[in-house]
């Protein structure tokens, strides 16, 4: 089990479908260039696993991959302990799988309430949607009609986070989460994501600030020219990051 | 747009016509007229077609046992597929029924189909003259202008249905059997409804494409119309070729001028059933519109039968015999006849096509063995009083000179009806031919003594 | 009062029809320059359901359908099925594609639809639409007098106004729809679809296009025309403007403006409407036009978009000597070709490289800089327009080279003044903004007038104002030295213009006297180009002279800035380069090709009409040219074939066919009415392969040129013999045609194969050669070597390209 080789310990008890996400050897290309050259990585359903890495290591690449939005060449991409290469996005979508894309997941030209509304694609009730959003983010039920384009960074990114929380993923993947941020409204965001974990959703975050996310990570994992070359505690990654960032 | 100035073009002067389907006329088996028994006589006409013995390579095209022409029409073009075929139709049905009869003096004819397509004047022109026909017989191209050059340079006669451009009408080589000079003004229709309406004709005004061809008949009508006692009005009115967007507010200018009869120059379809649905909705209704032969179709007519009679007041000037009399006149039976058994169409530029070649045949047949196009030129400018068999009023085209005579056709419901005149088929006067006319066309196109255009040169066919 | 009641009705027709483009713009990114087309052609139909009792469509019960039924049944399934189609088989191709091809692509649907229309139903026969409730039905409101009819299409445009914010603000599908153009990857992760979103809005889109239709033919007069609504679709693309493409009240707002605008240049007591025949009754035609470049260009834009728009097209550019091989080799093989031609073929070949040369101003344009222009006929025939007044007709030896400079120049200005209050515009709104300016000038300048003042002082002001206005800009460029040499410049040319003693003797004689223009050939050097076999060779070396040039230009730092502004005006803008400046000069340079192109042109064709230089040609050519490949000259040749040879040929061997064996007389008549559809069915295939067709071609031929293999030599020699022995008549020109296509077809596959083979020539670099390692870790997983450096100094562009 691909779990085992990059070191996530495994209680007896666990079997593939508790792995919310599990990529085993998966090759990905660009056209002719190919960009991930055999990804080894498993998000245990509850935990928060981040994926560090300089600029072209393939992170979001990655992220695309288990989005759908980009097919595999090899390998095998499962979710929930079921093999999905080759779904499209929507499909995913509406299976739970929620994703935060980098610079913002929002349509600028729609207003918030607008927003919300098209997270109901998903499957889940418009009502229920707004319930949560504003009651999670009050500031963004302060702003229901304004148009979200006009909205501040970290409301943008509040704004994505509803989206992600209100349609009640089994897997979360965000993409620079805290890109163009203030350092303060990072550490409220990964807050929230830290609790939505507890809620038993899976979150893996791609980042490339590795001290925010640290914090709040139970795994972490670096990659590197498109392969995770190290996997484990924030502890011990930390030690391995200052090697990737600068000696690669 | 160029529909329209295909069917207005024929409009200029003679009685250029286009489409009409004729009296249903569904033959039953016996009066099928083989071609031995239809050999003898198209109408009044004895047939120019016969065998004999003709025989030498006179000119270009001729030859021991035939005689290649040349004819065509806009057909293909795109915006309008099949534009004026019916000439095509009639001068492949004549060829035919020729042929049958032994050709001319033994002579076949064999013709060669050239379409322009509108656009493609100088290309078919150029190909007539490397094909090297005899003559151009019985063709039609709106936008003749564009041919002249190439015409004259490579000295090639013509006879042909109509001409649109003043230099071409005018041109050297060339007799029309209907002629439709530029400096002349067929006025019969003007005549006759001063009679019919004398009041309303002193309130007049022109409703015109803005098109320099309709302009220059806008012009011509106006400086002749006035000789038959109209008056018009400072209120013309000027539509774009292409269609307006709104009638309505023409109508109502016309309708503020206090207008009662409008000489509408352009064609039926669509701008004038546009226009007319228009003026009853504003509620301008004058006792007259008068328009020219291009305006008699049977769609037209259609149309006024579906569209609760808005044309019901729309006349039309004719100098051919209408298919509606075609019982007073066995050539445009004759005529029908043929295209019902060819599946050609029935229009009046047909009929027209067909008085092209029988003028020509006649000039061929009268050259014997030396044939050229010096002799069938001459041949046919003798033609004083030529009806074609009674297919058309009697033109001279020697003279060059429009007819004298017409018939004046009132829209009513969906058939065409004869107003005038009351007695006998046409309705002559030496006044309705008004002469002297001058455009800028006109002077351009240089005309030397003998009213020849020299603008793109000359020659002398030989 | 009667004005306010009518221009409202006017303005309320202008509404709805703008109502359905704005819908599929917003909801597709696409602007449907179909809408018009689309709208006419669904009223045609309902006109074959309502009013024709003999329709040819197969399983649709015959006769008059009762109007409600009609109507429902083509606003609710023949458009929305329509919409589906076009979405299906021809927008949905378009993602990723570039604006150019975006926007060639509905113009090819807009000239088909007007091709099929033309075929399936007979022009010269009237198809009328009555008004609803007939036409006896009237109201008197105010003062004006209303039918029914038009009460209806006020309700309509409201509840349109209404039901429209409805469903766009306060359904899902219509918020989905916004969305969609918006960002259309992210409404896939939230677990929308986006692909049925915009099949939905196409659907509806066209469905508005057929209500638009439906509803305002009898408000034109009932009679339709394949080419109607497209008077009416400019005011439409107006009242959208308004709207900037996306606000559906402020389109509603425009409509109503352009409404009552439209009436007050018509009507007393405001009216134009002239007494007498002159230019005013043009201005009146071309007020349309008018409106719209002025709402273009007055209205802010949209902001640019940052990102690079990732096209998918990809021009390989040749190298000098390549460029200056093949102009020497396309004017040997048209000598030689000419030698064998039969006279109607050297007609046909000389429109075509006729073509081709206009064509060249739109390869820069286009190609190079990325611009877009539907006025290229219209400065061409500008350009033809000049000439002919200046030589005068009929002077063949005053027809020299000095002859042309008025033209180019002339054109080139007016070019450039089209450009100037337009630079800011891009993609669409560019094209709409030269469409405008090609429809006025037909309607203004390509027509007669009856004033006869002269042009001497009016134009001796302009070109006052033109200098300064030129010595203004150079001085704001290159400061006090470069203004003071510009002002000594403007100074010559104001000297030499002002004593042209054709410009002191001319008038504002009729522009095009009599509706065509006798445009006489050159004689130059001693030469009559007359002959068309002399002409045709002049055409072609004029074509390989500019095409090499444009290639250098291409090349040199000023085609390098070209590119770099195609790709990315805001990245250029944020470099300090003077957009301004660069758009300026490309323009005036494309116009400068095209008013040279049009002299050509007009002496090609001779007696020449104004119809050559329409909207619809310009849209034409410009189609052609993208699917040829906008961006190579030889793709300017190859549209300058289609447009002036192929399609016309075809055309007229299906006829000629069809007229011999009359026993196929009815599918060969078919086929040339098909080849008339087919121009726009290749633009529509354009989403497949956006760089054009000719991309692939070149690159095999590309290939095996290069090699110097011998099947290449063994070619050329089969080529040769043939063209000798059609030379001596020994085979006929047909079968060199045929020879000759079977050789440019198969050769490069001949070629790719022999060059797979192991006994290929040596010193081919790249055979396909096993690497395990993948190209981004080269020099990581394994050391460079110096076949690598190469490759990497070629993907850089650092060296000239040879191997």
């Amino acid at each position: 089990m691909t779990a085992d080789a990059i070191g996530v310990p495994m209680s007896p008890t666990m079997d593939r479908t508790d792995l919310a996400l599990e990529l085993g050897g998966v090759t990905a290309a660009y056209g002719s260039i190919d960009v991930l050259h055999g990804v080894d990585l498993a998000v245990p359903r509850g935990t928060v696993v981040a994926l560090l890495g300089p600029n072209g290591g393939g992170k979001s690449t990655t992220l695309r991959v288990v989005a759908g939005q980009l097919p595999t060449t090899g390998g095998d991409l499962f979710i929930a302990g079921r093999r999905v290469n080759g779904a499209a996005p929507d499909e995913l979508a509406r299976r739970g799988v929620c994703v935060i894309p980098e610079g913002r997941g929002i349509f600028p030209n729609l207003t918030v309430r607008e927003n919300l509304w098209m997270a109901t694609h998903a499957g889940v009730a418009r009502k229920a949607v707004e319930e949560v959003a504003y009651e999670r983010f009050p500031r963004i039920g302060e702003r229901r009609r304004q148009l979200a384009g006009t909205l501040s960074g970290g409301e943008q990114q509040m704004l994505a986070m509803a989206r992600a929380l209100a349609t009640d993923p089994s897997l979360l993947l965000l993409d620079e989460l805290s890109m163009g941020l203030a350092p303060i409204v990072v550490e409220q965001l990964y807050e929230i994501v830290a609790q939505v974990a507890t809620t038993g959703v899976a979150v893996l975050i791609v980042e490339q600030f590795a001290r925010a996310v640290l914090g709040i990570a139970d795994w972490a994992g670096i990659m590197l020219h498109g392969r995770v070359t190290a996997f484990g505690t924030p502890a011990e990654i930390e030690t391995d990051l200052s090697t990737a960032y600068l000696g690669a | 747009m160029l529909v329209g100035l295909g069917l207005i073009a024929s409009a200029c002067g003679g009685s250029h016509t286009a489409g009409t389907k004729g009296p249903s006329t569904s033959a039953p088996a016996g009066a099928t007229t083989t071609s031995a028994s239809a050999a003898a006589a198209f109408g009044t006409l004895p047939s120019p077609c016969g065998g004999g013995t003709a025989s030498g390579a006179t000119a270009n095209g001729v030859t021991d046992s035939s005689i290649t022409i040349g004819f065509g029409d806009d057909a293909g073009y795109a915006a309008a597929p099949g534009l004026d075929k019916e000439m095509t139709d009639a001068m492949k049905a004549m060829i035919t029924w020729c042929n049958d009869q032994g050709g001319i003096n033994g002579r076949k004819v064999v013709g060669n189909y050239y379409d322009a397509k509108v656009l493609q004047v100088t290309q078919v022109m150029t190909q007539a003259c490397n094909d090297k026909v005899f003559m151009l017989v019985g063709q039609g191209w709106v936008l003749d202008a564009g041919q002249e050059k190439i015409r004259i340079d490579c000295k090639l006669s013509s006879i042909p249905t109509y001409a649109v451009a003043t230099a071409f009408a005018h041109g050297p080589g060339v007799i029309e059997p209907v002629p439709g000079p530029g400096d002349e003004v067929p006025a019969s229709a003007a005549f006759q409804l001063a009679k019919l309406f004398p009041d309303a004709v002193q309130k007049s005004a022109f409703v015109f494409a803005e098109f320099p061809a309709t302009r220059e008949t806008r012009d011509k009508y106006a400086a002749a119309f006035p000789q038959a006692g109209w008056k018009f009005l400072k209120c013309d009115q000027i539509y774009n070729i292409a269609g307006e967007s709104d009638w309505k507010p023409f109508a109502s200018n016309l309708k503020a001028c206090g207008i009662q009869s409008v000489v509408w120059v352009g064609s039926p379809n669509p701008n004038l059933e546009n226009f007319l649905a228009a003026s009853k909705q504003v509620g301008f209704a004058p006792q007259a519109w008068l328009t020219d032969s291009n305006h008699y179709e049977t769609e037209f007519a259609t149309w006024n039968g579906q569209n609760a009679s808005a044309g019901d007041n729309v006349y039309v000037r004719l100098a051919t015999v209408p298919f509606e009399l075609a019982s007073q006149a066995p050539a445009v039976q004759k005529y029908i006849d043929l295209m019902n058994k060819s599946g050609g169409k029935v229009a009046l530029l047909g009929e027209q096509a067909t008085s092209a070649f029988l003028l020509w045949a006649t000039g061929v047949k009268a050259c014997g063995s030396t044939v050229t196009a010096k002799c069938v030129l001459d041949s046919a400018a003798q033609q004083t009083s030529w009806t074609a068999g009674g297919l058309h009023t009697a033109t001279s085209p020697g003279s060059n000179d429009a007819p004298s005579c017409g018939i004046l056709l009132r829209l009513q419901g969906a058939s065409f009806v004869k107003v005038a005149p009351t007695t006998g088929l046409f309705d002559c006067d030496p006044r309705y031919l008004v002469k002297g006319i001058s455009t800028t066309a006109l002077t351009a196109a240089k005309l030397d003594a003998n009213r020849i255009a020299t603008e793109f040169g000359t020659f002398t066919p030989s | 009062m009667n004005l306010l009641i009518n221009g409202l009705v006017t303005g309320a027709v202008f509404a709805i029809a703008a109502a359905g483009l704005v819908v599929t713009y917003s909801t597709s990114g696409i602007f449907n320059f179909a809408h018009g087309a689309l709208g006419m052609f669904c009223a045609y139909i309902y006109w074959d359901l309502r009013v024709n009792d003999h329709h040819r469509w197969p399983l649709l019960p015959k006769g008059h359908w009762p109007a409600p039924l009609a109507l429902g049944f083509v606003l609710l399934v023949v458009a929305p099925l329509i919409g589906a189609v076009i979405y299906l088989v021809v927008i949905r191709g378009l993602e990723g594609t570039s604006e150019t091809v975006k926007l060639v692509v509905p113009i090819s649907v807009l000239l088909g639809l007007i091709s099929l229309a033309n075929w399936i139903w007979n022009a010269n026969v009237p198809h009328t639409i009555q008004p609803f409730f007939g036409s006896d039905h009237k109201v008197t409101v105010f003062g004006a007098v209303l039918l029914w009819h038009d009460l209806t299409v006020l309700v309509v445009a409201a509840t349109l106004a209404v039901g429209l914010r409805v469903l766009l603000y306060r359904t899902r599908i219509g918020v989905s729809m916004r969305a969609v153009v918006d960002d259309r990857s992210l409404l896939e992760l939230n677990g929308g679809r986006p692909h049925r979103v915009s099949l939905v809005s196409w659907m509806i889109g066209v469905s508005l296009s057929a209500l638009a239709g439906i509803l305002i033919t009898p408000s034109l007069g009932g009679t339709l025309s394949s080419t109607l609504l497209t008077l009416l679709v400019i005011n439409a693309f107006a009242a959208a403007m308004f709207g900037r493409l996306r606000n559906l009240p402020m389109t509603f707002v425009g409509a109503i403006v352009l409404g009552l605008a439209t009436r007050m240049a018509f009507e007393r007591p405001t009216g134009l409407l002239p007494k007498s025949f002159d230019w005013r009754g043009n201005l009146r035609l071309a007020v349309p036009m008018i409106l719209l470049f002025a709402v273009l260009v007055a209205l802010p834009q949209d902001r640019l978009r940052g990102t690079v728009s990732r096209a998918r097209e990809r021009f390989t550019l040749p190298s000098l000597g390549d460029a200056g091989a093949g102009a020497v080799a396309l004017m040997v093989g048209m000598f030689l070709l000419s030698r064998i031609m039969a006279p109607s073929a050297l007609l046909v070949v000389s429109d075509a490289v006729a073509a081709a040369v206009i064509m060249l101003s739109l390869v820069l344009l286009v190609g190079f800089a990325g611009e877009v222009s539907l006025a290229t006929m219209a400065l061409a025939g500008i350009g033809g327009t000049v000439f002919f007044h200046h030589v005068g007709h009929n002077a063949i030896d005053r027809a020299g080279w000095l002859a042309y400079a008025p033209a180019i120049i002339v054109t080139a200005l007016i070019g450039a003044a089209m450009a100037l209050p337009a630079l800011r515009l891009r993609g669409v709104y560019l094209a709409l903004a030269t469409a405008a300016f090609s429809l006025g000038v037909e309607q203004m300048v390509f027509k007669e007038f009856a004033a006869q003042r002269r042009i001497y002082p009016v134009t001796l002001i302009l070109l006052a104002v033109a200098g300064l206005v030129a010595v203004w800009f150079v001085f704001r460029a290159r400061g006090a030295i470069g203004a003071l040499v510009a002002s000594v410049a403007a100074g010559v040319v104001f000297t030499v213009a002002a004593s042209d003693p054709w410009l002191q003797r001319a008038r504002w004689s009729p522009i095009f006297p009599n509706g065509n223009l006798q445009v006489p050939r050159p004689r130059l050097l001693g030469i009559d180009f007359k002959p068309q076999a002399n002409f045709l060779l002049l055409l072609t070396v004029v074509f390989a002279v500019l095409g090499f040039m444009l290639i250098g230009l291409r090349r040199s730092a000023y085609g390098r800035r070209l590119t770099a502004m195609r790709n990315s005006p805001a990245a250029c803008a944020t470099l300090g380069m003077n957009i301004v400046q660069t758009k300026l000069s490309v323009f005036f340079l494309s116009s400068a090709i095209a008013g040279l192109g049009g002299c050509l042109f007009a002496q090609e064709i001779g007696a020449v009409t104004a119809g050559r230089f329409s909207l619809f040609e310009s849209m034409t050519m410009l189609m052609l040219l993208v699917v040829a490949g906008a961006g190579y000259v030889s793709g300017g040749f190859a549209a300058g074939v289609l447009y002036g040879a192929v399609f016309v040929t075809l055309q007229s061997i299906f006829a000629k066919l069809a007229h011999d064996y009359s026993a196929f007389h009815g599918p060969l008549l078919w086929l040339a009415q098909f080849t008339t559809v087919l121009p726009a069915l290749i633009g529509v295939g354009l989403g497949r392969q956006p760089s054009g067709f000719l991309d692939d071609a070149f690159r095999s031929w590309k290939r095996l040129i290069r090699g110097r293999t011998p099947v290449f030599v063994a070619g050329v020699a089969v080529e040769l013999s043939a063209w000798l022995l059609a030379f001596e008549h020994v085979i006929g020109n047909w079968d060199f045609v045929l020879i000759t296509a079977a050789l440019v077809a198969v050769l490069p596959r001949i070629g790719a194969t022999a060059a797979r083979s192991p006994s290929a020539a040596p010193g081919r670099a790249r055979s396909a050669r096993e690497d395990t390692v993948p190209l981004e870790l080269v020099g990581l997983d394994r050391p460079f070597t110096t076949e690598d450096l190469r490759e990497i100094d070629l993907g850089l562009g650092l060296t000239s390209g040879r191997t």
